[in-house]
């Protein structure tokens, strides 16, 4: 544990997060290719089935004031043991093996002879990710559409 | 993180499927009072030890995250693998929906837990108490009682495993408030068995021990598939059934 029992769990919450994250948003193809990578290691145990449900989405105007409810959206989930560390998977959108494979690479990524190699696989991972993101943005930006509010100067 | 949650053994495997059964199985017991219902329990999931297979598919399958669970001190350490699957949180006899002993000596008074009100009597709490000898194997014979009461054409002699004069005692006390009370279910490895608060009990008067019939067997593990429906048709057949 780094020396700042506090700074260093926020910190590899943060990297969890990141991971779980990276899981989520990446497409199912890819997380199979890295789970085959991982043949050898020890049989993962399933401590929940992957399963599909309802999800209420919450949302806030402009990022603030008070939550309301958005909608549904369907999402699964589920949770493996690789010996003994758990990993979790959620998706957006009912996709069970996803979830199952998510689970997978997020146990293996918390598992101390793992972790190296996932963490690379998932840098790569997230690198084209942020690639197709500012590709899709700079397609969006030419689009923009503004707003403007005449404002009468009675005052 | 990783080390808070570490180690959590799996559930059912199929849940909806696994939990209806074991539900169709704990009404089959509540409607048929002290009988014993057998079914693989252990292989639906490995219940990790203390937990005794019976009591855990029970609790797995009738609790959720509106349910207080209470633990009794041997099986504290389950709390973590309950509020896991369930959701279910711990909390004091008291407030409890459920509450599991592992066995009987261990098992808060039955005054102590909730018994509903009179508006609400179904809001009684239902005490489960990992008592009977596993199925199985040499079965020692319990304290022999005799029910009888609703779900028991004539009064039914049955092997009381793990039960004792003072439950009795206390369970007759109960029943002067019905409707309110707390329903009781007796588990151990495969097999189950219910009292629920409409049943009465006393010591048998043709003295002697208690002999353990298992009634049926009933669904659960791979091959259960629509035994349930199997397990109402071959109760009505004899085996010192009272009908």
């Amino acid at each position: 544990m780094e020396p700042d029992g506090a700074t260093g769990l926020a910190a590899a919450q943060e990297r969890r997060r990141e991971r779980m994250e990276t899981l989520s948003l990446s497409p199912p193809e890819e997380l199979e290719r890295i789970a085959s990578l991982f043949a050898g290691c020890p049989e993962p145990v399933t401590v929940r089935a992957a399963e599909t449900g309802l999800v209420m989405v919450r949302g806030r105007i402009a990022g603030h004031g008070a939550a309301f409810n958005l909608g549904e959206v369907l999402a699964s989930r589920c949770v493996v043991s690789v010996e003994g560390v758990l990993g979790f998977g959620y998706t957006l959108f009912p996709d069970e093996r996803h979830a199952y494979l998510a689970a997978l690479c997020d146990a293996l990524g918390g598992h101390r002879d793992y972790a190296g190699p996932v963490e690379r696989e998932l840098a790569a991972l997230r690198r084209r990710r942020a690639e197709t993101v500012s590709r899709d943005e700079a397609e969006a930006v030419g689009t923009r559409v503004e707003f403007f509010t005449m404002v009468r100067g009675d005052d | 993180m990783e080390a808070v949650l570490a180690g959590i053994a799996p559930a059912f495997r199929d849940h909806p499927h696994d939990s209806q059964k074991v539900f169709r199985l704990a009404l089959e017991a509540m409607a048929r009072p002290a009988r014993f219902l057998e079914a693989d329990f252990a292989g639906l999931f490995p219940a990790p030890p203390p937990l005794d297979p019976a009591a855990a598919a029970l609790i797995l399958t009738l609790c959720d995250h509106d349910t207080g669970l209470y633990l009794s001190p041997s099986l504290a350490g389950a709390a973590g693998y309950f509020s896991f699957h369930t959701g279910a949180r711990p909390c004091h006899p008291s407030e409890a929906a459920f509450a599991v002993a592992g066995d009987l000596s261990e098992a808060p008074p039955l005054d102590a837990l909730g018994w509903g009100d009179e508006a609400c009597p179904d809001l009684g709490a239902t005490l489960v108490i990992c008592c009977l000898p596993g199925g199985g194997g040499a079965v020692p014979p319990g304290m022999a009682l005799r029910a009888s009461g609703p779900g028991l054409g004539t009064p039914l002699e049955f092997a009381g495993h793990g039960l004792t004069e003072a439950f009795v005692g206390e369970r007759e006390l109960m029943r002067a408030c019905y409707p309110q009370g707390v329903d009781v279910f007796l588990t151990g490895g495969s097999l189950i068995c219910a009292l629920p608060r409409t049943t009465a009990l006393e010591r048998s008067r043709q003295g002697g021990r208690g002999r353990m019939r298992v009634a049926a067997k009933a669904g659960g593990g791979q091959g259960g598939r629509g035994s349930a429906g199997e397990h109402r048709r071959s109760g009505q057949g004899g085996e010192g059934e009272c009908t």
